[in-house]
């Protein structure tokens, strides 16, 4: 198993190469430059050309890129915004901490939520509470995120006037925002489990079609929920990831300084070094938490743990 | 010849018939031809005419005999943009799922049945692309292949795409693994019908469940990516550039969000119970 | 059960993530002003000496020169002040700040400053003509605002009080750029230039006590202010992107005063606790049409399109009404507008009268209008009134940067935007000179009466005859129907009826100093 872990965590570095060229790549093929974005279309041209230069950006893109990379790895420096001429990582910083406990929190709720509903759902297959919890599942998830987090603020600052309507500051604040995060993935986390179990649930009780009652019954959710975890995990895992960089919604209706503005905010103004420095740091986060849940599924189906530990092969 | 076709015959009537016990799916079922009528029909129902007809002094304007939704901003009829954007939409949704279902469902499953290298390769792609920035993918398309409503799918199906490899893997590797498969390859199958035959079909359940939430996101990030040019440009209606449009008179004008929002909720739902009708009936494992 | 499992690593992971997550909230950089949450501010405010305000960005830095937004311009104006206030209409004299008063030699080359002797930094120092002369040395090298000393040759400091500024040629806008210089201090910059950016050290009416990266920047009242201290103490700046959470925090009391769109004044009416204040700026919406590709080179086609535009419906349905209607680039309280120039006015006949005589058949294909999503409602509106005089186009959304690439490198047909060209009215030859083709002339007109007419205007020192040179400049530019410009968008505000804002400059980048509770 340690094996498999280290291995991972070899793998890591071309993962990291590769979304650093990338997004690099991506950046330097679109238009525009961060001279002319920062100064304006009533700049003159000298003025973009001379901001440009002190950005280094007048440099061919292989050596931006090499020199990047250089200051990365050798001096674990993620260089300057282009905007605030400051260093990347106190951006990263500030707004990180929100982003991540925002996530957990919506994440944390989505789980409990959403596996606990689907598993009831897949209980009560065909029942009433069974069709009403599918059909709830479905409106919340295809109901549009503003609109969710606007409501919500709606009745509870501005008609209660309970919680703030906008912020980062305080837990109370994070509320709002994690619940209108957490609805689309409690929704998704409620059909994924309903409809895994039911996929196991449908193998085994054919094996054991004569069943001998109750207590193989039992044996049967057992099994069902534990390969039901399998996807379920995998849905949670990326949902997270995608979440530390994605939640823009959340952060922009309220007013929540996170790392997904940060990386569009920074991407329209042509600021390489924050997209490049946030996206790296997501990156390395993302890695390893796709490496956990590929550890749990060890942990979650034997099978799957022998052939990690046989080098990933089939066994012949 | 005759009997193959028959056979055929009866397992269609067999699968309908599964399929017409579930209420539900049925429900979902009829609400899905009334969707796709309307798109087809749409100019039938209301001329397009009526959905870029401006009316500056009419904006904004509620519910009415006059406009059964309501005005939009430039005094446009919003039940006729609603209409006609089924076309966009509906068609988006779809083909945006079910190429990302496809590329999805080979990757993930090759990833998850052989293992090894092969896996590796797959997954450690899949994770460079989980890391980029969505929109730094989809402007990537843009200056690479221009605006167009092919490259706006192309755009959403490469966002959704790892995804779904990731979800399809992590089913397969159980699957993979059951004595079924192990019978058939001692019969000597190879490795595609395996995967194909007897793999895919019985992981059907998530992977149906996964495509059919995604189609509301989808329609949704049409409308997101409208801002770097792809696709749907304006004046032509699409149901998540509707929506977009209407964040700015959420509490002012909310019927404005309501109507779209309602018919791509609709849409969610009946492509979601028509799917969950589809894995039930046709699920190999359940006889009654 | 395994489950069990999952569910208490992802318990035992929240619990020890939360825990630790209290002190994270902060970041680098002094927080003072407390950690204002939204519900507290609301508390705040009610006590009468505190001010929250909302922008729509957070400011990326507060470099006294080196700085490209309107809400860094705007909380710089507060903690450093400029040798005299102008209000950019230029229908106001200077009102004496750092400087008492001033005098124009009589070639117009040399500008005389006199100094008051009282005035003090943050930190205590004492002002003097060096602290301007750095200041303004800070400018012209700056690439970011060197514009607003252009023509600045030199600067002496005969003493601690005199400045004397000394150009390279005379420069009758010069006056209105020099006062927007905001004055520095040198021997703050020489300690730290690191603190010099971070901790901003002015001598405006208001001081630096922090800022939250991403969220929010807290001023306080400075009590050694020459004109009296400031009559609200703390002053908070907060980041709200959104317009419907600023509408809401409006009515909720969390925030007294925020920068507004049109359409969130609609969420704000009938509610008398809020006030909306309508402020004239120089900014412009207009159609431009590349006067290098036909049928834009035939003037008369470009006239029909004038005449085609239904300026009152752009009005009203992209600026819900807050806007004016202008057909001439410069605005009317703007120095050099006239009454006499041509105005036009809502006439499809005559617009399709035009195209024929045009020589144009329709409906013609008159291609793409190419846009900026942000612009794309407008290009809405103008490709319906242009449909109904028989010409057609397609609207085509880019990314904001391949936009202006597009724009500026004169790779499209026909557009809509918004521009600024603030300042003194010899900034509009940003938009009709020869030399700013690929920069702000986006019609790419070129024409050596309309070169030597702005020339002139540059170098004219007496206000009347340069007067008339802008007259001639404006005639010329509607008669050739250049651009179609539209209208100029008023710049709203929203905040507290209790609280006294008085009048508002031009422009609108406004003084917390006047504000007040009542």
């Amino acid at each position: 198993m340690y094996k498999y872990v280290a291995k991972r965590l070899l793998y890591m570095i071309p993962v990291l190469l590769g979304v650093a060229f990338l997004v690099f790549t991506i950046l330097s093929l679109t238009p525009g430059d961060p001279g002319s974005i920062i100064l304006g279309i009533t700049a003159k041209p000298e003025d973009i050309a001379a901001l440009n230069a002190e950005f280094g950006y007048d440099k061919p893109f292989f050596i931006r890129f090499f020199n990047y990379i250089g200051d990365v790895v050798l001096h674990f420096d993620l260089g300057n915004s282009y905007q605030s001429r400051q260093p990347v990582i106190h951006d990263i910083m500030a707004r990180f901490p929100n982003t991540f406990l925002l996530t957990l929190i919506s994440m944390s709720a989505a789980s409990v939520i959403g596996i606990s509903l689907g598993i009831l759902s897949a209980v009560r297959q065909y029942t009433a509470l069974d069709q009403t919890l599918v059909v709830v599942a479905l409106i919340f998830a295809s109901i549009p995120g503003f609109w969710l987090g606007l409501m919500l603020m709606l009745l509870f600052s501005m008609k209660l006037g309970i919680l703030p309507s906008y912020g980062a500051g305080s837990l109370k604040a994070l509320i709002l925002p994690s619940i209108t995060v957490c609805m689309t993935s409690a929704a998704g986390l409620l059909r994924l489990t309903r409809s895994a179990m039911l996929e196991t649930v449908r193998q085994e009780y054919i094996r054991t079609a004569r069943a001998k009652g109750a207590s193989q019954k039992r044996i049967i959710w057992k099994h069902a929920l534990r390969n039901a975890l399998l996807p379920v995990v995998t849905t949670l895992g990326t949902s997270f990831g995608a979440s530390l960089g994605g939640a823009i919604i959340a952060e922009t209706v309220f007013a929540m300084p996170g790392m997904g503005t940060l990386i569009t905010t920074a991407i329209r103004q042509k600021d390489i070094p924050v997209v490049m420095g946030a996206t790296l740091f997501l990156a390395v986060l993302f890695s390893l938490i796709i490496l956990i849940v590929d550890v749990l599924y060890a942990f979650i189906d034997p099978r799957i743990k022998a052939k990690y530990q046989n080098g990933g092969k089939r066994r012949e | 010849m005759n009997n193959s076709h028959s056979r055929t015959r009866e397992q269609f009537a067999e699968f309908w018939r599964r399929f017409r016990k579930n209420k539900s799916a049925v429900a979902g079922l009829l609400i899905l031809v009334l969707l796709v009528g309307m798109a087809l029909f749409a100019d039938l129902i209301v001329p397009y005419a009526r959905c870029v007809e401006q009316a500056g002094a009419d904006r904004l304007q509620g519910p009415s005999a006059a406009h059964f939704f309501g005005t939009d901003e430039f005094g446009r009829d919003l039940f006729a943009r609603v209409v006609h954007g089924s076309r966009y939409s509906l068609f988006i949704g779809v083909a945006t799922s079910l190429m990302a279902l496809a590329a999805g469902a080979v990757l993930g499953a090759s990833a998850g049945y052989f293992g090894g290298m092969v896996d590796n390769v797959i997954c450690r792609i899949v994770d460079v692309f989980m890391c980029v920035p969505p929109i730094l993918l989809s402007l990537a398309v843009v200056a690479a292949l221009g605006t167009s409503v092919r490259n706006l799918i192309v755009a959403i199906t490469i966002s959704c795409i790892p995804g779904n490899v990731r979800l399809i893997r992590s089913v397969v590797l159980t699957v993979a693994e059951q004595d079924y498969v192990e019978v058939a390859r001692s019969y000597g199958a190879s490795n595609a019908r395996i995967i194909f035959r007897y793999v895919l079909p019985n992981a059907m359940g998530p992977i149906i469940v996964n495509t059919t939430m995604a189609i509301s996101d989808m329609i949704l990030s049409a409308a997101g990516l409208s801002f770097i040019g792809m696709g749907i440009q304006p004046p032509s209606p699409e149901w998540g550039a509707l929506l977009s449009a209407a964040q700015t008179y959420i509490f002012t004008s909310p019927y404005l969000l309501v109507f779209p929002g309602l018919f791509i909720i609709l849409s969610s739902l009946s492509f979601n119970l028509v799917g969950d009708g589809l894995t039930d009936a046709l699920d190999p494992k359940l006889k009654d | 059960m395994k489950k069990k499992t999952v569910m208490l690593l992802a318990a035992v992971l929240a619990a020890a993530l939360v825990g630790c997550g209290g002190s994270g909230g902060q970041s680098q950089g002094q927080s003072g002003g407390g950690s204002g949450t939204g519900e507290d501010a609301g508390a705040d405010s009610a006590g009468k000496d505190s001010i929250t305000i909302a922008t729509d960005v957070d400011v990326d830095t507060l470099h006294p020169s080196d700085f490209s937004t309107t809400v860094e311009h705007t909380i710089l104006s507060q903690i450093y002040d400029p040798l005299m206030f102008m209000n950019p209409d230029g229908a106001h004299d200077p009102e004496p700040r750092i400087a008492e008063d001033y005098e124009i030699s009589e070639d117009g080359m040399d500008y005389t400053f006199k100094l008051r002797d009282d005035v003090t930094f943050h930190d205590g120092m004492a002002l003097t003509s060096a602290d301007v002369k750095f200041s303004l040395e800070l400018y012209m090298a700056s690439e970011y605002q060197g514009a607003q000393v252009i023509g600045l040759e030199s600067v002496e400091t005969p003493d601690d009080t005199t400045v004397i500024c000394h150009l390279d040629a005379p420069y009758s806008p010069f006056l209105l750029g020099v006062c927007q210089v905001s004055i520095a201090s040198k021997a703050y910059y020489e300690k730290s230039e690191d603190d010099f950016v971070n901790q901003p050290v002015g001598s405006g009416p208001y001081k630096y006590v922090g800022r939250e990266k991403g969220s929010k920047v807290t001023l306080e009242a400075y009590d050694g202010y020459y004109r009296g201290e400031a009559a609200i103490k703390n002053v908070t700046f907060e980041v709200i992107p959104d317009q419907s959470t600023t509408a809401v925090a409006l009515k909720t009391g969390e925030i007294d005063f925020a920068t507004i769109e049109s359409s969130t004044i609609a969420q704000l009416s009938g509610d008398d606790a809020i006030q909306v204040e309508e402020v004239g700026n120089s900014g412009f919406t207009y159609v431009s049409m590349n006067t290098e590709k036909a049928p834009f080179d035939d003037v008369k086609v470009r006239q029909a399109i004038n005449y085609a535009v239904n300026r009152e419906n752009v009005v009203a349905v992209c600026y819900d009404d807050e806007a004016e209607v202008n057909s001439n680039i410069c605005s009317k309280d703007r120095f050099g507008y006239s009454e006499d120039q041509p105005q036009y006015t809502y006439d499809p006949e005559q617009a399709k009268k035009l195209l024929k005589e045009a020589g144009i058949t329709t409906p013609y294909d008159l291609g793409t209008i190419l846009v900026a999503e942000k612009y794309s409602n407008i290009a809405t509106v103008i490709q319906n009134d242009l449909k109904a005089v028989g010409l057609d186009v397609t609207i085509d959304v880019k990314e904001f940067n391949a936009y202006i690439d597009d724009l500026t490198s004169g790779n499209y047909d026909i557009t809509a935007l918004e521009m600024t060209l603030d300042g003194d009215s010899q900034q509009l030859e940003m938009a009709f000179t020869t030399d700013y083709i690929g920069t702000a002339n986006n019609a790419r007109y070129s024409d050596e009466e309309m070169d030597s007419l702005f020339s002139q205007a540059r170098t004219e020192a007496d206000t009347d005859a340069r007067a008339e040179i802008f007259d001639q400049i404006l005639t010329k530019a509607q008669d050739e129907a250049i651009y179609a410009v539209l209208c100029n968008p008023l710049t709203l505000y929203a905040h507290n009826s209790g609280l006294d804002c008085q009048e508002f400059p031009y422009e609108g980048i406004y003084s917390i100093y006047n504000f007040s509770w009542k």
